[in-house]
């Protein structure tokens, strides 16, 4: 009679309630990922805009699902003071041996949204990994690599290492582009080669706060020729670098501007 | 096909420049002042199909007896004296000032002898510049240190539109159907106006809000159901086309089959998708020139990649056209055009 009494609670309480709570989630995540693709997907057409329309995403996705959980709380808990405070003694205690990691990953993920040390579409440097930002989620955040490697970093990482963004929230950002000529070469032939060669780039922006500008400097072996320029899509930071190294070179080799003769191992040194 | 030849134009009659009197009376007074000895070099900007030409050519008409006039209508390539001794008149107007660069390795080297002899010369220039060219050349030349008067071409109003697009018809040839759904501009605008700085050596353009005086009017007639179906269509027109006369008139010939012109099925231009990288640079590079070569384009590209995709895709979205060989913006894609490449940056500000 006991065990009829029980499975009949179950069946009438427990079990609609997590019905409730899984059809919950699952309206929370196809919602968060159906508004993550839509904005991704619009944001192209918002052009220089476009990483300031992909940083509500995460913002939204943290409101779905807070939104989503307190539902399921509301819908699935009715505690009275002394129980609240015996669940928050348990909720503390959980957090404090097994899922300190987990909340430390949320905790971060709340930080990142409203701080923005970084936005999705960012290159950053965290630890020892370099690339762009293409997820921001609560529990962690994805950036892909140069070489296409798919990073997931934990958000707790943010509390113990420093992040490096390379353009900080802006669809611009410097690139540093080197080229080293022979001493005995035109050095003001060279500059003015390639200067033409940053400014006439189909991926340089040129603005009063993004500028170019032209350094050189003697080694050993060589002169190194240094530019600083802005490129006006992030994403074409490599593509941007090799355009500009390739169209001096050829430059430099139709106006007689040779490279250095003879290489060190270091050309830094 | 790129040529170095300057062309004087010889007396003949020129269409009647309509609207650009705020410019003609800012020109006229510099020339003034030249006159009594202070020099300041002009630089008159807009965008393709704006009017620049015509402006100057008026403005030459005016002063034939004390001025030397050159238009260029293709790119410069070779170094040469540019003031001879015919440039010795008080005045020089340079039509199409665009040309004397290109924007590849080396494409700088005709400008600069350009900028050293308007700098050495006693002369006053007045010349005329694609807008998107001049907000390039500025930041790579610092061309405004050699043209402190730069004045840029205001759109004409919908009355302007009207003379410049009607001057070639008789009132009685032609019926309007101005059955469209016009959508009143707001009584506010917004126009750029240069403020100096102290801490900044060029002035800044803010945009200031000025009340559309002239749409007043319209408002109330539209309330009226005043307006006729000709002052619809023109209207319309103005708006569609943002004031520029050579936009204007190509939508006025796309909606028009004599003897009637009919606005109901034109429809503005959309680009379905958006441009891929190298296909926005080229597009910029012939709204840069307004008129340029494949072979110019080729080097635009620097040999980094076929340009031959690019053209095809550009003409078969009808936003350039080909015309004696040479590859232009189509004018009713313009205003498209200009939106996709701010968005894009490769129009630069």
């Amino acid at each position: 009679m006991m065990v009829d009494t029980q499975l009949a609670e179950i069946y009438d309480e427990i079990i609609p309630l997590l019905i409730d709570a899984v059809v919950i989630f699952i309206i929370a995540y196809l919602l968060a990922r159906v508004i993550s693709f839509i904005l991704i997907r619009t944001s192209e057409f918002f052009g220089h805009a476009r990483i300031a329309v992909r940083m509500i995403v995460p913002i939204l996705n943290i409101l779905i699902y807070t939104a989503a959980i307190l539902l399921v709380i509301q819908r699935v808990v009715t505690l009275s003071t002394i129980e609240l405070v015996a669940f928050s003694g348990l909720f503390g205690a959980a957090i404090g041996f097994g899922l300190k990691d987990a909340f430390a990953n949320v905790i971060g993920g709340v930080i990142i949204a409203f701080e923005k040390p970084f936005r999705i579409g960012d290159r950053i440097k965290m630890g020892e990994y370099y690339g762009e930002v293409v997820e921001l989620g609560l529990i962690d955040t994805r950036i892909i690599t140069p070489d296409d490697s798919y990073v997931t970093i934990p958000n707790h990482k943010i509390f113990t290492q420093s992040v490096a963004s390379a353009n900080a929230g802006k669809t611009e950002m410097q690139v540093v582009v080197d080229v080293f000529i022979d001493h005995t070469a035109d050095i003001a032939r060279a500059i003015e080669i390639f200067k033409d060669a940053i400014v006439t780039s189909r991926h340089v922006y040129i603005t009063d706060a993004c500028f170019y500008t032209i350094l050189t400097e003697n080694k050993m072996y060589s002169v190194r020729l240094r530019a600083r320029a802005y490129v006006w899509d992030l994403r074409d930071e490599f593509e941007c670098k090799a355009e500009i190294s390739r169209r001096t070179k050829t430059a430099f080799q139709e106006a007689g501007i040779f490279p250095p003769r003879l290489f060190s191992g270091d050309q830094n040194a | 096909m790129s040529s170095d030849e300057t062309v004087a134009r010889e007396e003949k009659s020129h269409p009647p420049c309509i609207g650009f009197h705020n410019e003609l009376e800012k020109i006229q007074e510099i020339i003034s002042m030249h006159r009594s000895g202070t020099k300041q070099n002009v630089a008159i900007l807009g965008l393709p199909y704006s009017g620049r030409s015509t402006l100057l050519t008026t403005l030459r008409e005016e002063y034939k007896d004390s001025s030397y006039f050159v238009e260029y209508g293709s790119w410069i390539t070779k170094k040469r004296k540019l003031l001879e001794s015919r440039y010795s008149q008080p005045i020089v107007f340079i039509d199409g000032c665009q040309y004397l660069f290109s924007r590849r390795i080396g494409g700088f080297s005709v400008l600069d002898d350009f900028l050293e002899e308007v700098a050495s010369s006693s002369s006053l220039f007045i010349t005329t510049w694609n807008l998107y060219a001049w907000n390039y050349i500025r930041r790579v030349r610092e061309v405004e240190r050699f043209f402190p008067k730069i004045i840029r071409l205001s759109p004409l109003s919908d009355t302007e539109m009207r003379q410049c697009i009607l001057k070639d018809y008789t009132e009685a040839e032609l019926q309007f159907i101005g059955d469209v759904d016009i959508e009143l501009p707001s009584l506010l605008r917004f126009t750029p106006y240069p403020v100096k700085l102290p801490w900044k050596s060029e002035p800044v353009e803010l945009p200031l809000p000025r009340v559309n005086i002239d749409r007043v009017s319209l408002r109330r007639h539209k309330k009226e159901m005043n307006l006729s179906d000709e002052e619809l269509v023109f209207q319309k027109i103005t708006k569609m086309a943002g004031g520029n006369p050579g936009v204007g008139k190509a939508i006025w010939k796309k909606s028009f089959e004599y003897p009637t012109v009919n606005l109901k099925d034109y429809t503005p231009m959309r680009m379905p998708d958006p441009l891929l990288r190298n296909d926005a640079f080229i597009l910029g590079i012939i709204a840069m020139t307004g008129s340029i070569t494949r072979e110019e384009l080729e080097e635009a590209a620097g040999g980094e990649y076929p340009i031959c995709p690019t053209l095809y895709r550009l003409l078969s979205l009808e936003v350039i056209m080909k015309v004696n060989g040479e590859y232009q913006i189509c004018p009713e894609a313009l205003l498209l055009v200009n939106e996709m490449l701010l968005k894009l940056r490769i129009f630069w500000e």
